[in-house]
C-alpha cells in the first residue's frame, strides 16, 4: 500500500491543507509586522469562502463565453470553473476580505479602537453575516475547478496527483519567499517593520504610520479572503459552501504566526506541520490501531491539538518570542499626545 | 332531572359539533425536524420533498413547518418541544439520533403524534417509527461494484456505527464478495451525517489508498464530486446524485418518503392514526405491491449487460423472489449467524433492525 503513489498522495494532501493556512498567515504576518493585531482572520476567511463560491457559481460558464468560445464548448464546461473565472472568483473573494478588513482599519486607525476587541468583533460579524445571508447549496453550485495543466497530465498515474496541484498552492509558497524579500529588502517593507517596531519613532521620522497600517490591514484582509475561497472552491475537490466551513482555519493562521515567531520561512514550516495534522486524521483511522474513542474524538481534534502543543513548547522560549515580536504590536498609538 | 340530562346532552352535542367544525376549519399542522439543511441535496432534501408532497396532496388543509440543522441528542429536545408547543398535530423527526428526544417529548405531549425515522423505540402510544430497507439497494450496489472495480478495492464512507449503517455495510459486502471474492472494502467513519468537508476528505483518502469505487452512507454529494474529479466511480445516496458525477455515477439509492408521509397525515385527519412500525423496501409489502420507500435512480457508466443484471436483481428483490440477505451468512469469526443456524431462509427483521456485528468479508471492528 505504502508505495510511491501513496506517499505522493500524502504530500499533495499536506500541501492542500497547508495552502489556505499559509496564504492567510502571510497576510497576518505583514499585518502584525506593522504593529497591528487583527483577530478577525476567521471572519474575513469565511466571507472570502462564501463570496468566492458565489462568484465561482456565476462565473463558470459566463467566463467561457467571455473567452470567445462557442455555445457548444461552453455547455461542456458548465459547472466547471475555468481559469479566468477562477482568477476573478479569487480576486472577488480577496476584495470581500479586504472590505471587511477596511471596517477594522477605520475602527482602529481612525477611531483608535482596541485591536483585540475590534478583531474579535470582525470574526463574529463575518460568521454571523455568512450564516444569515449565505447561499443555499441547492440554488447554485460549482462542480469542479479546471486544472492548470492539461487534464491528460493530471490523469497520469502517480505523478498526476502532484501535477494536479492548484496554482494557488504554488503561489502560497512563493508568497512566503516574497514576504521575506519584502520585509528585509524593500523600502516599503522596512517602513512596515518600522511602524511595527516603534510607531512613535517612525512617526517622529515623518512616516505616516496610520497609512502604512491601513495598507497592511487591507492586504491581510485580501489574503484571508483568498484563503477562504481556496477552502470553498479548491481544497475539497468538490466545491462546496457551508456555514462555518473554515472551521477555525483563521485561528490556526494566527497561531502559525506565534509558532513562526514572525519569520516567513518558519510560517511555511508551520503550515506544513499543521497540514500534516489535518492529513493524518482519516489516514490514521484507516490504519485501525487506535481505540474507537480515539478515532472519534482524538483524531478529529488533531489539527487543533498539534498547534496547541507546539505553542506550549514555543512559548517556553520567551526570549525568542521577545526578539522577534514587533515592539508596538497592538499598542495604542496617539501621535498627537 | 331528565330535562337537565337532555339539556346537558344537547349542550354537549353542540359543543362537540363546534369543536368538530373548528377542527375542520383548522388545517392540520405538520412539523418536521431535519438533521441537515434542506439544501444538502441528499437525506434532508428528500424528507423536504416529501413535506412538499404533503402540501401538494392536501393543499389548504395542511400547514407544514420545518426546522433544519437540528443537532442530534439533547439539543433536539428543545427543537421538538418548540414544535409541539406551537400546536403541531404531527411531527416527523427525521434522524436516528432523535430517537430518545422524540420519545421524551412525546411523553409530555400525548395529543401530538410523533413519527420517528429509522429508530426502534416507541415508548408511548403517540410515537410511530418508520424506516426504509435501504439495504436492498446496497445489495444491488454490491453486485455493480463487484463487476466494475479494477483495483478490487472499494472505499466506504460510513456515518455513525448504528444498525442501519452496519446493515448497509454487511449487505453491500456480502453481495460484493459473492461476485468478486478478491474485492476488499475499506471503511472510513465520518462520525457525521452531513459534513461535506469531512465527506470529501474521506473520499480523497480512500481514493489515495487505492479505491476505485466510493460508496457513501452520508448525506452530501461531496464524495460524488471528488470521485468525478479523480476519475473513479461512485454511488449516490438518498437523492439522485447523477448530476454531480456525469462520468462517475453508477446508481443512486433514492429515499422515497412521499407516499408514507401522505398516508400518515391522512390518518391524523380522519382520526385513524395509531402507533405503528413501518419498514418498506423497494415495495411496500416486499412482494411487488406498491412503491416503497427505496428507489434506484439513474443507472449509468456501466456496460449494458451489467446494467441489465442489476435491474434484474432489483426486480427480484422488489418482487420478493430474492431476499437481500439470504442464508447462509457467516459472522466475522466464520460461524453461521443465529438466524441461519436455526434454519431460517434469510436474516430476520429483528436481526436486521438490531444489527451490531459485521458479517464475514468485512474487515476491521465496529467503533463502539
Amino acid at each position: 500500500m505504502a508505495d510511491l503513489t501513496y506517499w505522493l498522495a500524502l504530500v499533495v494532501t499536506i500541501l492542500n491543507y497547508a495552502t489556505p493556512l499559509l496564504i492567510a498567515a502571510i497576510g497576518v504576518l505583514i499585518v502584525e509586522k506593522s504593529g497591528v493585531l487583527n483577530l478577525g482572520v476567521e471572519g474575513m476567511m469565511i466571507v472570502g469562502a462564501m463570496v468566492g463560491y458565489i462568484a465561482g457559481s456565476y462565473l463558470d460558464t459566463s467566463s467561457c463565453a467571455l473567452m470567445g468560445f462557442d455555445g457548444v464548448t461552453c455547455l461542456q464546461w458548465e459547472g466547471t470553473l475555468t481559469i479566468p473565472g477562477y482568477i476573478a472568483s479569487f480576486l472577488l473573494a480577496g476584495l470581500a476580505g479586504a472590505a471587511l478588513a477596511s471596517l477594522f482599519a477605520v475602527m482602529t486607525q481612525m477611531f483608535g479602537a482596541n485591536h483585540v476587541a475590534t478583531g474579535l468583533g470582525l470574526t463574529i460579524l463575518g460568521l454571523t453575516v455568512t450564516n444569515g445571508f449565505g447561499p443555499d447549496a441547492k440554488d447554485m453550485r460549482v462542480e469542479s475547478v479546471a486544472n492548470l495543466l492539461p487534464d491528460s497530465w493530471v490523469a497520469l498515474p502517480t505523478v498526476g496527483r502532484l501535477l494536479g496541484t492548484d496554482l494557488l498552492t504554488v503561489l502560497a509558497f512563493l508568497s512566503a519567499v516574497a514576504a521575506l524579500y519584502f520585509l528585509n529588502r524593500t523600502r516599503v517593507g522596512m517602513l512596515v517593520r518600522a511602524a511595527g517596531e516603534n510607531h512613535y519613532a517612525a512617526h517622529a521620522l515623518g512616516y505616516h504610520v496610520r497609512l502604512i497600517r491601513v495598507g497592511t490591514i487591507l492586504f491581510g484582509g485580501f489574503m484571508a479572503g483568498v484563503a477562504g475561497a481556496y477552502i470553498s472552491l479548491v481544497q475539497l475537490e468538490a466545491p462546496t459552501w457551508r456555514e462555518g466551513m473554515t472551521a477555525g482555519a483563521g485561528w490556526l493562521a494566527l497561531a502559525l504566526i506565534l509558532f513562526s515567531t514572525w519569520r516567513p520561512l518558519r510560517v511555511v514550516l508551520g503550515a506544513l506541520l499543521f497540514g500534516l495534522a489535518f492529513s493524518l486524521e482519516l489516514r490514521l483511522q484507516s490504519l485501525e490501531w487506535m481505540p474507537s474513542w480515539g478515532v472519534q474524538f482524538v483524531l478529529p481534534s488533531l489539527p487543533y491539538l498539534v498547534p496547541v502543543l507546539v505553542l506550549v513548547i514555543i512559548s517556553r522560549n520567551a526570549a525568542m518570542i521577545r526578539a522577534n515580536q514587533p515592539g508596538s504590536l497592538a499598542q495604542p498609538f496617539n501621535p498627537s499626545s | 332531572m331528565k330535562l337537565m340530562k337532555t339539556l346537558t346532552a344537547g349542550l354537549l352535542g353542540t359543543a362537540m359539533a363546534a369543536v368538530t367544525l373548528a377542527a375542520q376549519a383548522e388545517p392540520t399542522k405538520v412539523g418536521f425536524i431535519y438533521v441537515g439543511p434542506v439544501g444538502d441535496l441528499g437525506w434532508t432534501y428528500r424528507h423536504d420533498q416529501a413535506r412538499l408532497a404533503i402540501e401538494e396532496a392536501f393543499g389548504d388543509d395542511v400547514v407544514t413547518t420545518y426546522k433544519e440543522n437540528v443537532e442530534e441528542g439533547a439539543t433536539a429536545v428543545d427543537a421538538i418541544t418548540d414544535m409541539a408547543e406551537a400546536g403541531q398535530d404531527i411531527i416527523f423527526t427525521t434522524s436516528f439520533g432523535y430517537m430518545d428526544p422524540t420519545n421524551q417529548v412525546a411523553g409530555n405531549y400525548p395529543n401530538v403524534k410523533f413519527e420517528h425515522a429509522t429508530g426502534f423505540k416507541r415508548e408511548h402510544d403517540n410515537v410511530s417509527t418508520f424506516s426504509a430497507r435501504f439495504y436492498e439497494g446496497r445489495v444491488i450496489q454490491g453486485l455493480i461494484a463487484a463487476k466494475t472495480t479494477k483495483s478490487n478495492k472499494i472505499g466506504y464512507i460510513a456515518s455513525f456505527p448504528i444498525p442501519e449503517v452496519i446493515r448497509g455495510i454487511n449487505a453491500f459486502t456480502t453481495e460484493l464478495k459473492k461476485h468478486n471474492p478478491a474485492a476488499e472494502v475499506e471503511i472510513i467513519w465520518a462520525f457525521s451525517w452531513f459534513d461535506p468537508a469531512k465527506e470529501a476528505a474521506a473520499a480523497q483518502t480512500l481514493i489515495d489508498n487505492g479505491a476505485d469505487i466510493i460508496v457513501q452512507h452520508t448525506d452530501s454529494p461531496a464524495a460524488m464530486q471528488v470521485a468525478e474529479a479523480r476519475g473513479v466511480k461512485a454511488f449516490g445516496q438518498a437523492s439522485d446524485m447523477s448530476r454531480f458525477g456525469p462520468n462517475a455515477h453508477l446508481v443512486s439509492i433514492v429515499d422515497s418518503w412521499d407516499s408514507y408521509y401522505v398516508d400518515r397525515v391522512q390518518a391524523v385527519m380522519d382520526g385513524s392514526w395509531s402507533s405503528s412500525d413501518t419498514w418498506w423496501g423497494l415495495t411496500k409489502d416486499g412482494m411487488g405491491g406498491g412503491q416503497g420507500m427505496v428507489k434506484l435512480a439513474s443507472y449509468g457508466n456501466m456496460p449494458d449487460a451489467l446494467m441489465a443484471e442489476a435491474k434484474a436483481l432489483e426486480a427480484s428483490l422488489a418482487s420478493g423472489a430474492r431476499h437481500a440477505m439470504p442464508c447462509p451468512i457467516n459472522d466475522q469469526a466464520g460461524n453461521l449467524v443465529k438466524d441461519c443456524a436455526e434454519g431460517a431462509e434469510h436474516l430476520s427483521d429483528l436481526t436486521l433492525v438490531t444489527m451490531d456485528f459485521y458479517v464475514e468479508g468485512v474487515t476491521g471492528n465496529i467503533p463502539q
